[in-house]
């Protein structure tokens, strides 16, 4: 078991009183402060998630080596894709998905 | 030396002396010289200056261009973006005037100088200034582009450009595979829906194409707009020889409609209003339908620089947050191409 708090608990809070800070700074560094909060914020929810288990590397190869005229492969490995891309996306910006 | 620096030294009695001597003025004074906002890649900075004599006497409001520290190799040099702005002017494209150019010596860096155009440039305002979408200055958008567009090879004060390529899509194709091998040579990262982006692309790139004179990168935030007005083309670093569908396809990729994804031409209007103007002008009759190609050749192109992007992040070893976050904009990017291709790539 990992100490408590754990990584993803720390980045939290580490993330929270960033933010609390936002509304007592100057506007000039708020882009920053946001690009901050939001690197934070990926990064939770990266190591709060069994990392993404896709194998790209097996993806692409079957994607080079697809016959052009086998239409019904092509769909599953655009299957593959898609649910390979909403996992990811489930880590890099959900609210991506959620406007979906 | 900090961007304050060279504002003030563009301030100083020496430079005075040097901008007449550019101008053909007998003397000059600057007024103001205060660095924009913007321009990762060069600095830019807004000058006033007042002339005696020579054909800019007077007052003039100028834009003095010059480069960043950081320079990017893929940055043109300034005597080639002045040509560039030249040519454009001479075909009737709305773009700032060219009026000076420094090629470097040992007291000023190279610098152009041109005029400046009030207007706004914005794509997160543009987009959201109005709620109704903007049929009118998107057509002429689109008649500009055709005005671009009419400027074919060989042209003798753009022969930097090099020579016309018979199949300039293929070549970029070509190029973006390159760099994405060379991403996951680097990273270990491999991202199949560019695979996959690939091959759709290869299944339907042109087999004849005409080159003319493309922007490579015009798109709202790189176009300057007064009211309804189109002002004047901006950023001419990646113009080249390529495919008129290039420019209209990246006009409309998703990645520049800011706040209005649902207005594929540039968040502001439809397709069809771009192609209004840019058929009346060009005498050509291409439907929306023509530019799906080329739109995801637009979306594959983002990615390419996004990935580029990271890579000096990652590699390069550039403290940014700026780049390292860009390198996570990948599944955005990849979620879109998905859904731009369809389910079969041949």
């Amino acid at each position: 078991m990992p100490e408590r708090p754990d990584a993803g608990e720390l980045l939290d809070i580490a993330r929270e009183s960033l933010l609390a800070l936002v509304a007592d700074t100057e506007p000039r560094h708020h882009y920053m402060l946001r690009m901050v909060a939001n690197a934070m914020a990926i990064a939770r929810r990266e190591i709060g998630t069994s990392t993404v288990h896709d194998d790209a590397g097996a993806l692409w190869r079957s994607i080079e080596a697809c016959d052009a005229q086998d239409r019904a492969a092509q769909r599953a490995l655009h299957a593959e894709l898609v649910a390979a891309t909403r996992a990811r996306l489930a880590i890099s910006n959900p609210k991506f998905l959620d406007a979906r | 030396m900090t961007a304050d620096d060279a504002g003030a030294r563009f301030r100083s009695a020496a430079f005075a002396v040097k901008l007449a001597v550019l101008t053909g003025a007998s003397s000059a004074q600057v007024t103001r010289c205060e660095r924009m906002a913007g321009g990762a890649i060069q600095q830019n900075f807004v000058l006033d200056a007042e002339l005696q004599g020579g054909p800019w006497a007077g007052r003039q409001r100028w834009v003095l261009r010059t480069d960043s520290a950081s320079r990017v190799a893929a940055s043109r040099p300034r005597d080639q973006e002045f040509a560039l702005l030249a040519a454009a002017q001479a075909a009737g494209v709305a773009a700032p005037v060219p009026v000076a150019l420094n090629h470097g010596d040992a007291a000023w860096p190279p610098f152009m100088l041109m005029t400046f155009v009030p207007g706004e440039a914005s794509g997160r305002r543009l987009t959201r200034a109005a709620t109704d979408a903007r049929p009118a200055l998107v057509e002429a958008i689109g008649a500009n582009l055709a005005r671009l567009h009419a400027i074919r090879p060989p042209q003798p004060s753009l022969d930097f450009l090099g020579a016309a390529s018979p199949h300039p899509t293929r070549d970029l194709i070509d190029s973006y595979r390159t760099f994405i091998a060379q991403w996951r040579a680097a990273t270990g990262d491999a991202r199949p829906v560019l695979a996959w982006t690939l091959r759709w692309l290869e299944a339907r790139v042109p087999q004849r194409e005409a080159s003319v004179l493309v922007h490579r990168d015009y798109r709202v935030g790189n176009l300057l707009v007064d009211g309804e007005r189109l002002a004047a083309t901006l950023d001419w670093e990646f113009a080249g020889w390529g495919n008129p569908l290039e420019d209209l396809g990246w006009f409309c990729a998703p990645c520049w409609r800011f706040a209005h994804p649902e207005r594929e031409a540039g968040g502001l209007a439809a397709i069809d209003d771009l192609l209004r103007g840019y058929n009346a002008v060009a005498g050509t009759a291409h439907v929306a339908a023509d530019l799906g190609v080329f739109q995801v050749l637009g979306q594959l192109r983002w990615a390419v620089i996004a990935l580029q992007q990271a890579l000096r992040f990652i590699d390069a070893g550039e403290r940014s947050l700026e780049l390292a976050l860009t390198g996570r904009m990948l599944p955005e990017l990849e979620w879109q191409m998905l859904e731009m291709t369809g389910d079969t790539f041949a």
